[in-house]
């Protein structure tokens, strides 16, 4: 069945765009242009990706809100330096929870007091205690609970305060993708794995996204998978582990294992349409294009589990005043019900489903997170047909695919050791 | 060809032949030479390419290589060497422009994008650099110089532990300045964790001078100093996520650039070995292939000189050879022996010349020859031919001497059409084959020849040899000689009988449509007549000249609707005919029902060029159905009748017989006999009834004889005179007496006592009542048959009864056969007498008519003449009882009233009596008196066995027996007895005793 999740493109544009962002901060730190302003009510700035930062939303939160909202889309690793280096040119950020470190450390970012939280209570256990379900296992490297609390000491932790570092809210699950018309269908959770990607039988048919700091997991799940190696916590790696991971990949390289590695999410759909690549890293939006094009691409639930991400929205340092209300009734105004169901209907999940569900059709409801079959055609969030009847969403329910993670997208202490490892790596 | 050149030439020519063949090896060789050397530059250009690849693959690793020593060394000659690759391979790329493909478009791009990674590397590194060279070392020394000039400060005033606090935050400064050059030395990222826990500590410990006032100078002064470390912590973080930006620049964007340019560079390599392999493959064959060629040139070079040798000699001795043997045949006079093809302008060519000379001439005599024989043969065949087109000609031929008369010759169509042999007809005379039927036109023909020398289209009958005629049409032309006189004719006869007959069959049809009695019009393709016969103009009144050239709507009565009309014309129009009942009208307006038929009349094309349209006029079948009508209803009435009658006739014979020996027991009581009387009356006149409907309905039992019609009425009329009033006057005129019927006479008796019982009844009111009965002998002919429907041909005696009474209504005469109908008052008439008088006429296969006027009516019967008979003797017998003397009957009925009654009855007229109950009790009976019983009266419709059967039985076991029938009534028709078989005497039940009585005796008589 096709798999109909995430259709905007815009959060895995961010290594396409990651070389000019370098430029831009350095050059004038200006974003190139202010989508809307208006002068009489109070403005909010928000920094963040095209996943979250769009007109529709916009429009709408400035409708419900009476205030002004202008948004600065980017990609992912531009919007970290700008946000990282000049607070004071934003008042929310919106990106991931791997930025967390990054932002805290250069303390662009002011805590965020639960207080001042609507709908804190209604959030789930999945962003304040790393379980979506009590029995649920809590995703190896920086799961969004370890960075959620704002310490006394002034470190980020798991320990409940009453600041936050980030207001949880969209969040999702990543795996690979191949082509069923080469490769045997598997069956999710059961023969699908990681392992996969290092099958002989496909040597220079794969391919891993360019982005150590999520290409790397997979790596890493896929050597785990094949028995390789081991790693003592693989959301966190020494540079001996490094050595040896690499090692091996450098290994399959150079024996023409690999294709390649891809830097955006049309070029992964190119990999695959063109038959260069048959199994590789993807995001969901690729494979939903590939399956546009006929290529029957299943984005895979892997035995082993998913790599997870989870969104964040930051309070900048220098936001005050007038402008730290409008901000925070923002924060506010996306746990309200009405943002959650938008984003719902293109594949992401909020962190208060419930309040949501009142703005989505039952049908609705059992296709997006109960992983139930489609009872009728939904529309997507562009008005269009996006899932034909009786189709269901691969992974399951929201609570199977949470149940089932692996390790989150993590920017490690060995990060820049993992730079110089992945040169060595796409170079070999 | 090769031998058509002289000897000289054909060396030359083996000379040409042979440089040919090694011209075109030069050409081959030069032609393959030219391939190897285009693919030998080929394989340069792709060796080129293949170099430019290696140089393009060795180039991106030294451009990654060196940008990645730029990156971690910041040595500028570094980025100085990427930006001198990136010109190579640029150049590299334009050197092999020619050589275009996707690989390379994609090494273009990606090189472009490397290089503006590369560019954003150095502009991110290059701030890096300053940031760690020049804004944190000015940070990390404004902190220092901060405090190192409040240590100075606190010196002066000798406070040693303010001292010690600041040597402590300097110390805490050169950790943060050490851990943090150490990260940008190292990249360790723990490094960054304790930069930031240095700055931590500072802050804490100005934060702890700050709170004493004492030992700080001034609060705004620690303010400045946090201000510092803050800046400073800011740079540092900066410089770090810098740091991290210019590392996943090289390490993740231009590397994955660099990766994907020597991919496509391989590809590009593989292409190029690829087509290099093709080039070098292609080349191998194009040489290989040049080496056969010339193999096989020299080859054919060697064979071609060998071939040549022999040649040359063999065109020397072989035309020799040949043309010795050529003369030889020629001299012996041959003209088909082969002349060797030698036509070389040589001496052998003369020769061959001078024996293709030689030959001709013998075969030019040949041909004369030949031509002569087939001349011959062929005046032979044109012989043929004449004769047998003159003999099989469809047309008969004869030539006839004028002189004589005489048939010269005649073709064999002639003979055979007369059915003569050839020899037979020739020297007959030519008169002697016409039919006598057309002789004087034969005469005519032949005067007309004599004077004219030809005849045109004389239409005569020939005269078969059987006698029998053929119709032809005559032209004769005439053979003259030199003086003009006629030699003899030529004759010729076409056969028209099929065309007479075809004529013949037309003029029929004509005929047959013209004297038609149904109307006949025929139209053109747009409805206007063109034709009607005689019956048209007679059923719609319009003559010819009034109807030809008019549309048939003329006779248009607006009975039928639009829609019968469009449905006409789409039948006709589709081809079909169409039929139906209409109402048409008359030219005097009159409305009068048909049966139209049209049809469509196509010609050889199916077009419709006419309609014919036939009328069939309804008014008579309508009539004969409203008879057919009457008659089924009077049918009807006489079954009904014919089902009482036998119960009822039994019933009264029971009671008349009764009456009778009622009577006879009662003579002493003259009041009783008078009663009884009145009731017999009344019985007998319910029987009369009953005789009546059975009459009419022709049920009842008749016994035709013979008998004078004009005798019969004398003696009819005279028992009516009598009980007619003298002032009604009854005459009766008989014009002819001699005329036999064959009737009943007691059914005719009754006929003429109704009419003249009915005349009686319509002149009560006249001032002279009179009633004439009127005798004689009518006609019936063709024309009379055929307006009168029920006659036949033949003659009829026609009885008249005419009275002078007030008539018959109008409205009344269509009913006045019907049974019950009366004009009467009630109780005068019971409205059977001419319902009995048609039956019975019908009965006698005649036919009543009646014609009525105010004047009076004329009711005339006609009965059918018989030629031949005995008549019977008409006087009526007394109305007496005949006793019997003492025979023995045998006395058969089913019914127990009339068997004890009649047995009674003839009991008292002095016979014995025996019963029956049924046929088969009366032949047990017979059989057991055989020698006693003297006469046998049987009913005829009996239960287990009918009296006819029983009789025939008896006949089986005594031939002469003697008997009677007597029954209810005629059943025996129904029963399918033939009356004919049966000379039984016959009484119908109720019997009068006396009418009983006499028959019995006739019976006994013999």
């Amino acid at each position: 069945m096709k798999k109909k999740s995430e259709s905007d493109l815009g959060r895995r544009d961010f290594l396409k765009t990651c070389g000019s962002m370098v430029v831009g901060a350095a050059a004038t730190f200006a974003f190139p242009a202010i989508i809307s302003a208006r002068d009489s009510k109070p403005t909010i700035r928000v920094v963040g990706t095209h996943v979250t930062l769009q007109e529709a939303l916009r429009q709408k939160a400035e409708k419900d809100l009476g205030i002004n909202i202008e948004f600065y889309p980017g990609g992912s690793a531009e919007v970290l330096l700008k946000a990282s280096t000049d607070p004071s040119s934003f008042d929310l950020y919106e990106q991931w929870s791997n930025s967390m470190n990054v932002l805290w450390q250069a303390n662009a970012i002011q805590p965020i007091s639960i207080n001042k939280l609507t709908y804190w209570d209604e959030i789930n256990g999945l962003t304040k205690t790393g379980r979506i379900s009590p029995g649920a296992k809590i995703g190896l490297g920086d799961a969004p609970h370890k960075l959620l609390y704002a310490q006394a000491d002034g470190s980020l932790g798991a320990n409940p305060t009453g600041e936050i570092s980030f207001l949880p809210y969209v969040h999702n699950t990543d795996s690979f993708g191949y082509n069923s018309a080469v490769i045997p269908k598997g069956i999710p959770y059961e023969t699908e794995s990681w392992g996969w990607l290092l099958d002989e039988r496909y040597a220079g048919k794969v391919a891993l996204v360019n982005e150590p700091t999520i290409g790397l997991f997979d790596a890493a799940l896929a050597v785990k998978a094949r028995g390789l190696m081991d790693f003592k916590d693989m959301g966190s790696m020494t540079r001996s582990e490094l050595d040896e991971l690499f090692k091996i990949l450098v290994d399959y390289k150079k024996r023409g294992h690999f294709r390649g590695v891809w830097s955006s999410v049309p070029h992964s759909v190119e990999l695959m349409r063109s038959g260069q690549v048959d199994i590789q890293s993807m995001f969901s939006p690729g494979v939903s294009a590939l399956n546009g094009m006929g290529i029957p691409c299943i984005y895979a639930a892997p035995k082993e589990g998913y790599r997870a991400w989870h969104g964040v929205m930051c309070l900048s340092r220098e936001s005050s005043g007038e402008r730290q209300e409008a901000a925070y009734a923002f924060m506010n105004w996306w746990l309200s019900g009405w943002p959650g169901a938008f984003i719902a209907r293109q594949g992401y999940y909020i962190s208060n489903p419930e309040r949501s569900r009142r703005f989505m059709s039952a049908s609705e409801w059992d296709y997006w997170y109960d992983g139930k079959p489609a009872s009728q055609a939904l529309r997507g969030t562009d008005g269009k047909i996006s899932v034909h009847p009786n189709e269901v969403r691969t992974g399951g329910s929201y609570i199977k695919r949470f149940e089932n993670v692996a390790v989150w997208n993590t920017v490690m202490d060995s990060y820049e050791y993992s730079l110089l490892k992945w040169n060595e790596f796409v170079m070999a | 060809m090769f031998g058509t050149l002289k000897l000289k030439q054909k060396v030359f020519a083996g000379f040409l032949s042979v440089g040919l063949v090694t011209t075109a090896i030069a050409a081959i060789s030069y032609v393959s030479f030219d391939n190897v050397l285009k693919n030998f530059k080929g394989f340069v250009e792709y060796s080129n390419r293949a170099e430019l690849n290696l140089l393009l693959a060795h180039n991106v690793s030294e451009i990654q290589r060196q940008a990645l020593i730029y990156t971690y060394e910041g040595h500028q000659s570094a980025a100085e060497q990427v930006h001198a690759l990136y010109g190579d391979m640029k150049q590299t790329l334009e050197k092999g422009e020619s050589l275009k493909s996707d690989h390379a478009d994609l090494i273009q791009k990606h090189i472009h994008s490397y290089m503006q990674a590369f560019e954003q590397l150095q502009q991110q590194r290059e701030l890096q650099h300053h940031l760690i060279h020049f804004d944190l070392k000015d940070a990390a020394a404004n902190a220092e110089h901060f405090l190192q000039l409040h240590i100075q400060q606190q010196s002066l005033h000798h406070d040693n532990t303010e001292l010690l606090m600041h040597e402590r935050i300097l110390n805490s400064l050169l950790s943060i300045e050490k851990y943090a050059l150490r990260y940008f030395n190292t990249l360790d990222p723990s490094y960054i964790q304790k930069t930031k826990a240095g700055f931590i500590t500072v802050r804490k410990q100005i934060q702890a001078m700050k709170t004493d006032k004492q030992r700080l100078s001034a609060g705004t002064e620690s303010t400045n100093a946090l201000k510092n470390i803050e800046t400073y912590e800011r740079t540092f973080l900066e410089a770090v996520q810098r740091t991290r930006g210019y590392l996943f620049l090289v390490n993740v964007v231009m590397s994955a650039e660099a990766y994907e340019i020597l991919y496509n560079a391989r590809k590009m390599s593989d292409q190029v070995t690829q087509e290099m392999t093709t080039i070098e493959q292609d080349t191998l064959s194009t040489l290989q292939q040049l080496f056969n060629y010339i193999i096989i040139a020299l080859l054919l070079s060697l064979l071609m000189v060998l071939l040549l040798s022999v040649l040359i000699g063999r065109s020397l001795t072989k035309p020799i050879m040949g043309l010795t043997k050529a003369f030889n045949a020629l001299s012996q006079g041959s003209h088909k022996t082969e002349i060797p093809p030698y036509q070389a302008n040589d001496e052998i060519g003369d020769l061959t010349r001078a024996a293709v000379v030689f030959k001709e001439k013998n075969l030019q005599t040949h041909t004369l020859l030949e031509q002569a024989k087939a001349l011959t043969q062929e005046l032979k065949k044109s012989q043929e031919k004449y004769v047998d087109l003159y003999d099989n000609a469809p047309d008969m031929y004869a030539s006839v001497e004028a002189a004589t008369a005489l048939v010269l010759q005649c073709n064999q169509t002639v003979a055979n059409k007369l059915g003569y042999r050839k020899d037979e007809m020739i020297g007959q005379p030519i008169f002697a084959l016409y039919h006598a039927d057309c002789m004087d036109k034969v005469q005519a023909a032949f005067k007309s020849f004599i004077e004219t020398g030809v005849v045109h289209n004389a239409e005569l009958q020939l005269r078969k040899k059987d006698g029998s005629k053929i119709e032809v049409n005559l032209n004769v032309t005439s053979v003259r000689d030199e003086n003009g006189q006629i030699l003899h004719s030529r004759s010729s006869w076409i056969d028209i009988t099929d065309r007479k007959q075809a004529e013949e069959k037309v003029r029929k049809l004509s005929q047959a449509v013209d004297q038609s009695g149904e109307a006949v019009a025929i139209t053109d393709a747009a409805g206007c007549i063109e034709y009607i016969n005689p019956a048209f103009s007679l059923i719609t009144g319009y003559s010819e000249a009034e109807a030809i050239g008019q549309n048939p709507r003329i006779l248009k009565s607006g009975n039928q609707d639009a829609a019968f009309y469009e449905k006409m014309w789409s039948t006709l129009r589709s081809g079909e005919f169409w039929q139906s009942k209409v109402i048409n009208k008359r030219k005097n307006g009159d409305f009068y029902p048909s049966m139209l038929t049209i049809s469509p009349i196509k010609n050889d094309s199916g077009k419709i060029t006419n309609y014919i349209g036939i009328q069939q006029s309804l008014e008579a079948i309508e009539a004969l159905e409203a008879q057919f009508h009457q008659s089924q209803k009077m049918e009807a009435i006489g079954t009904l009748v014919g089902g009482i009658a036998h119960d009822f006739n039994n019933n009264l014979a029971g009671i008349t017989g009764n009456l009778y020996l009622a009577k006879m027991a009662a003579k002493s009581l003259p009041e009783v006999v008078k009663r009884l009387d009145s009731v017999e009356t009344l019985s007998f006149g319910a029987a009369a009834t009953i005789q009546q409907l059975l009459a009419f309905s022709r049920k009842g039992i008749v016994q035709m004889n013979p008998l004078s019609i004009s005798s019969f009425l004398k003696e009819t009329i005279k028992l009516q005179q009598v009980s007619l009033p003298e002032s009604v006057s009854l005459q009766l005129q008989v014009n002819d007496t001699d005329m036999l019927v064959k009737g009943d006479i007691n059914q005719l008796q009754q006929v003429l006592m109704n009419l003249i019982n009915n005349a009686f009844d319509a002149v009560q009111k006249s001032e002279n009542p009179a009633i004439r009965i009127c005798l004689d002998r009518f006609q019936a002919d063709d024309d009379f048959v055929t307006q009168h429907n029920g006659y036949r041909l033949g003659e009829y005696a026609r009885i008249s009864v005419v009275d002078n009474g007030s008539g018959i209504k109008p409205e009344h005469l269509n009913h006045v056969f019907e049974p019950f109908f009366t004009t009467k008052e009630q109780g005068k008439g019971t409205g059977l007498g001419l319902a009995m008088v048609y039956g019975a006429v019908k009965t006698h296969d005649g036919m009543v008519d009646i014609i009525s006027s105010l004047q009076g009516t004329t009711v005339q019967l006609c009965l059918p003449l018989i030629m031949s008979g005995e008549a019977i003797d008409i006087a009526v017998q007394e109305d007496q009882v005949v006793d019997g003397d003492g025979e023995m009957i045998l006395l058969v009925d089913d019914n127990k009233t009339v068997l004890k009654t009649a047995k009674d009855v003839l009991e008292g007229i002095n016979y014995v009596v025996l019963t029956a109950e049924d046929g088969l009790a009366a032949i047990e009976t017979y059989q057991s008196h055989i020698n006693d019983i003297d006469l046998v009266i049987l009913d005829v419709v009996m239960p287990r066995l009918g009296g006819v059967e029983a009789l025939k039985m008896i006949k089986d076991i005594n031939p002469d027996v003697k008997a009677m029938f007597a029954t209810g009534y005629d059943k025996l028709r129904t029963l399918g007895v033939n009356q004919q078989e049966m000379t039984e005497k016959v009484i119908s039940k109720p019997f009068a005793v006396s009418k009983l009585s006499q028959l019995i005796r006739e019976v006994l008589r013999g």
